[in-house]
């Protein structure tokens, strides 16, 4: 018997959007990530490499997806986190970053959540997926807050 | 190509401290504004002693922020402008606050020949394992990259 509220298989994680994104998001998450890499800021660098314009970090992407985990897990709940990324975000574009609980265990007076994460983009297109598994306290309900020690 | 020698090679060791400051801008940039990023009142009313890490705070210590081990990718055949970021794990051993000194040495897991439809790669998959000021595994990070053999 599961409590009222208490998570479920199949249930969904609080969505984030995001965009349509600018470039001097890219240069603000440079700067903030360490990540200097010219791909994400400078449009002449990124056509020598082949795209039309400067792309967005994928851990940019997959931040947007740790925003969403927030939604079941705090930062000190988190497991494990792993993220593929299958297409390139480009500005312009809106993401729209979700998950879903696939998985409920019980251990030890814990609770051992698996979900699937995934971040689209524009027409529908799969920018990333991922998964995530989290211990909570048993009972535990899907926040949003994020605050979940 | 890159010498399937490089397997089991370990660079570092790299030591961060994280700051306060950069948990709080970096959150930012992601749009995350939950108080505990960026208050230390908000983040000890939640329970926690500091700001705490966010999930994917280790990229500012990773790979793509660290130009000394970019370089020595480099001189492995592996140089930024043919990289791409193909998956990215993180696994969580112990919870990291702002004032922690985190060391690790990365090293090289698996390298792996593919063929795409615009020519052959190569994914590297380099392990990053952060252990605390006191010896505790805090964060082990796991990043596979894409290293394309052309950039067209």
């Amino acid at each position: 018997m599961h409590a009222l509220g208490a998570i479920q298989v199949g249930d969904e994680l609080p969505p984030i959007e995001a965009g349509p994104l600018r470039p001097e998001e890219f240069v603000r998450y440079a700067a903030a990530s360490g990540d200097q890499n010219p791909l994400h800021t400078d449009p002449a660098v990124a056509r020598s490499a082949g795209h039309g314009q400067v792309i967005a970090h994928g851990m940019l992407v997959m931040g947007l997806l740790g925003r969403v985990s927030a939604g079941l897990a705090g930062p000190g709940a988190l497991r494990d986190f792993q993220v593929r990324f299958l297409a390139p975000t480009l500005p312009g574009e809106r993401l729209r970053c979700g998950g879903r609980v696939t998985a409920l265990q019980e251990r030890a007076g814990m609770l051992i959540v698996q979900a699937e994460l995934w971040a689209l983009g524009d027409g529908d297109s799969v920018k990333a997926s991922g998964t995530l598994r989290a211990e909570l306290p048993a009972g535990a309900a899907l926040t949003g807050s994020g605050t979940a020690p | 190509m890159i010498d399937p020698a490089v397997i089991g090679r370990c660079f570092g060791p790299y030591r961060v401290r994280v700051e306060r400051a950069q948990i709080s801008a970096f959150a930012a940039a992601l749009g995350e504004m939950n108080p505990i990023y960026h208050d230390l009142a908000a983040a000890r009313a939640a329970g926690y002693p500091d700001l705490p890490a966010p999930p994917t705070l280790g990229t500012c210590y990773g790979l793509w922020a660290n130009p000394p081990l970019l370089a020595e990718l480099a001189l492995l055949g592996a140089p930024l402008p043919r990289l791409l970021h193909g998956e990215q794990r993180y696994s969580y051993h112990a919870p990291i606050y702002a004032g922690d000194t985190l060391t690790a040495s990365p090293a090289i897991l698996g390298l792996e020949r593919k063929q795409g439809r615009s020519g052959s790669f190569e994914l590297l998959t380099l392990e990053t394992q952060w252990h605390h000021q006191h010896g505790a595994l805090a964060l082990v990070d796991r990043l596979v990259v894409v290293v394309r053999n052309s950039v067209q």
